[in-house]
């Protein structure tokens, strides 16, 4: 009982600072999502308007649509450049991987103006495509041109995931299941896609749950022309349409997605995990 | 060279391999006869693995050319080879159970089902795992590991089998144990294996012979016995147990030549043809090493070297006994305990061997 007590303080401060910033903050949202904006009456039309409102199930399909998109994009991108990287010389490899640390630690900001120099309606490769090649121009502020710019974040993220995750593949059992008499068609699809599978998932839960809660360079590139859920709960918050019990019932949604879809994927991790339940 | 009865179940001709400036192999040559189990013995870095993954398919040979059953493998990458393998470190698939790792093989020979179940359960069986069919390979001990890659790599009954240092993971008693085991299977199975180690008791126990190898070459092809008292290197003498050195200048005498190991004559084996002037040294195991205590005790015919006893150190059946001689080199000695002699530290005493005993080596530069 006395060990019990000691670990106790030391898990004393991390339990506050969740407390006052997670849990605390995280309890109100859900307990406005709940009330009425003008008259503070205890409702359930938020979540009504939220699942009927022509805008917000629109926004809803756009973040769903959004997320899923630049996780494949991320994920297929990603996984390949790992690859790549997994197989050059560690110097190199060392270069390349702390260059692409650098995006995480970047303002969204600071890339929505970068992207705005490179491929806004004057951006330099802009210029370069529609006068010397007669390409047209690439818009930046679309759905696909904010997929190219979060690739901008993804493909680094995943990159970091795949490159450990193919390192780390045991050289090993490729001979033994080559040994074992298997071709190279069948190693991946009975050996090495099944052993990265779990690393995978990890790689594109974490960029998948971004996504669904990106925010900052959208709005700095797009304000709130693009309708996702996260610009939608912003909007609701802030300036006009000033409604804070609706931005908490879209919060929670939001929040509920994300936590659904990461259990999800952490569910089919453990079952490919090695040694994990299933199959 | 083409296949027939006759010719032998490994057959590795004039094999080199280099990794950059690296020899790993140098100018191998090396017949296995069928259901012989040959042990590749040698240092670390001698070249073993290097070997072993040439026969295997999965390093290309610079010059040279490997037969299986006649049949020229060189060229063949490794799943055409039918060379069943168990890797250094088990190279077990972690997202599979038990069953589906000894499958595996026949699974992608596309066996039927049902030879397959009876297949993998004569062969767990046969490595005594029954029961653990369904139990993760993360899920298992060591020596379990150890059983289910044996399984799996004799599961689809491969012409021959290679093990690289199969239980260099495994603590000293199961090490003991899965040994016995590998090697009954073998010769239950018949089949031709290569297996290599670095521990000399481990090949001296199991082989029908041994390979000592050093830097890439091969020292001495020979059956353990062989290898152990008829040394033809000092590499192998000081490699395989070990082995206490008298180097000097052979002189003659009136009984014939003999090495003039400072103040002492000792004789050679009978046979042994060594010239006056020739450098040489003698070579004895501890085991062949006698100690008396009084000169008056030393039989008939036997070489002797006074010394002093040094460090005892008692292991159980036998006593091994430092002996410092006059010139300042020790010379381990193996008392049998059943003697009941307890030799004191600072005692004086002669130590004898049978000129028989000992082996001459004509090279002086000794390895100590
Ligand atoms: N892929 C490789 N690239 C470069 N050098 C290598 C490679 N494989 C082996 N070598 C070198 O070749 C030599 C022989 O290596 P090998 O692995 O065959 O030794 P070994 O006898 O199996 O040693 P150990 O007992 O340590 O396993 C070593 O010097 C090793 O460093
Ligand atoms: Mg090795």
């Amino acid at each position: 009982m006395r060990r019990f007590s000691h670990e106790w303080f030391f898990l004393i401060p991390i339990t506050v600072f969740l407390g006052l910033f997670v849990f605390y903050p995280l309890t109100r949202v859900v307990l406005r999502s709940f009330t009425d904006n003008f008259t503070g009456h205890c409702t359930v039309q938020n979540y009504l308007n939220a699942f009927t409102q022509a805008r917000y199930l629109g926004s809803l399909k756009n973040t769903l649509w959004f997320a899923g998109a630049c996780t494949l994009v991320g994920a297929v991108g990603g996984t390949f450049v790992g690859l790549l990287a997994s197989r050059m010389s560690p110097k190199v490899r060392g270069v390349l991987l702390s260059f692409y640390s650098l995006p995480m630690t970047l303002s969204s900001l600071v890339v929505a103006f970068a992207f705005i120099v490179l491929l806004g309606r004057n951006g330099v490769f802009n210029i370069i495509l529609s006068r010397y090649l007669g390409i047209p121009k690439f818009d930046l502020y679309s759905w696909h041109g904010l997929v190219v710019t979060y690739s901008f974040y993804n493909i680094p993220l995943m990159t970091l995931t795949m490159a450990s995750v193919f390192l780390n593949l045991d050289r090993s059992l490729i001979e033994a299941a080559r040994n074992l008499g298997a071709k190279a068609w069948q190693v991946w699809i009975y050996v090495i896609i099944p052993v990265l599978a779990p690393g995978f998932i990890a790689g594109i839960s974490i960029v998948l749950a971004g996504m669904l809660a990106a925010f900052g360079t959208a709005l700095a590139l797009t304000g709130m022309a693009k309708s996702l859920l996260s610009l939608q709960i912003y909007s609701h918050a802030s300036e006009s349409n000033y409604n804070i019990p609706q931005a908490s019932a879209l919060a929670v949604v939001l929040i509920v997605i994300i936590v659904v879809s990461l259990l999800t994927l952490n569910w089919i991790e453990r079952r490919l995990r090695p040694g994990g339940e299933g199959r | 060279m083409t296949s027939g009865m006759a010719s032998a179940a490994v057959e590795i001709n004039e094999v080199s391999k280099r990794f950059g400036n690296v020899v790993a192999v140098a100018e191998f040559s090396l017949e296995v006869q069928r259901g012989e189990l040959v042990t590749l013995l040698g240092p670390s870095g001698c070249g073993k693995t290097t070997t072993l993954r040439i026969v295997a398919g999965f390093e290309r040979p610079d010059t040279g050319r490997v037969f299986i059953f006649g049949h020229e493998v060189t060229h063949v990458p490794p799943e055409r080879r039918d060379v069943g393998m168990v890797f250094q470190n088990y190279a077990l698939f972690p997202h599979m159970t038990v069953f589906q790792n000894v499958a595996f093989p026949m699974k992608i020979a596309k066996r039927p089902k049902r030879e397959i179940c009876e297949k993998v359960a004569e062969y767990l069986a046969l490595v005594r795992l029954k029961g653990l069919e369904r139990r993760y390979v993360t899920q298992l001990s060591g020596g379990q590991k150890q059983r289910v890659a044996l399984a799996r790599a004799l599961a689809r009954s491969p012409k021959i089998l290679l093990l690289d240092e199969p239980l260099s993971a495994l603590d000293a008693k199961i090490r003991v144990q899965l040994r016995e085991e590998i090697r009954q299977l073998q010769q239950k199975l018949g089949i031709t294996t290569l297996y290599v180690t670095h521990d000399q008791e481990e090949a001296l126990s199991i082989s029908d012979h041994i390979v000592v190898m050093n830097e890439g070459y091969i020292e001495q092809v020979g059956p353990p016995t062989e290898i152990y008292f008829r040394p033809q290197t000092l590499f192998v003498a000081s490699f395989v147990g070990t082995m206490n050195f008298f180097s000097g200048v052979a002189v003659d005498t009136s009984e014939g030549p003999k090495l003039k190991w400072h103040d002492s004559l000792l004789a050679f084996p009978s046979g042994a043809e060594v010239a006056p002037g020739e450098e040489v040294s003698l070579g004895v195991r501890p085991e062949r090493l006698e100690l008396a205590f009084e000169r008056e005790a030393v039989p008939q015919g036997h070489n002797v070297v006074p010394g002093e006893v040094g460090f005892v150190t008692f292991l159980g059946s036998i006593m091994r006994v430092e002996v410092k001689l006059g010139d300042g080199t020790e010379v381990k000695i193996d008392v049998p305990t059943k003697e009941r002699i307890t030799p004191e530290r600072g005692q004086r005493v002669y130590l004898c061997f049978s000129p028989e005993d000992a082996v001459v080596f004509k090279n002086s530069c000794v390895r100590r």
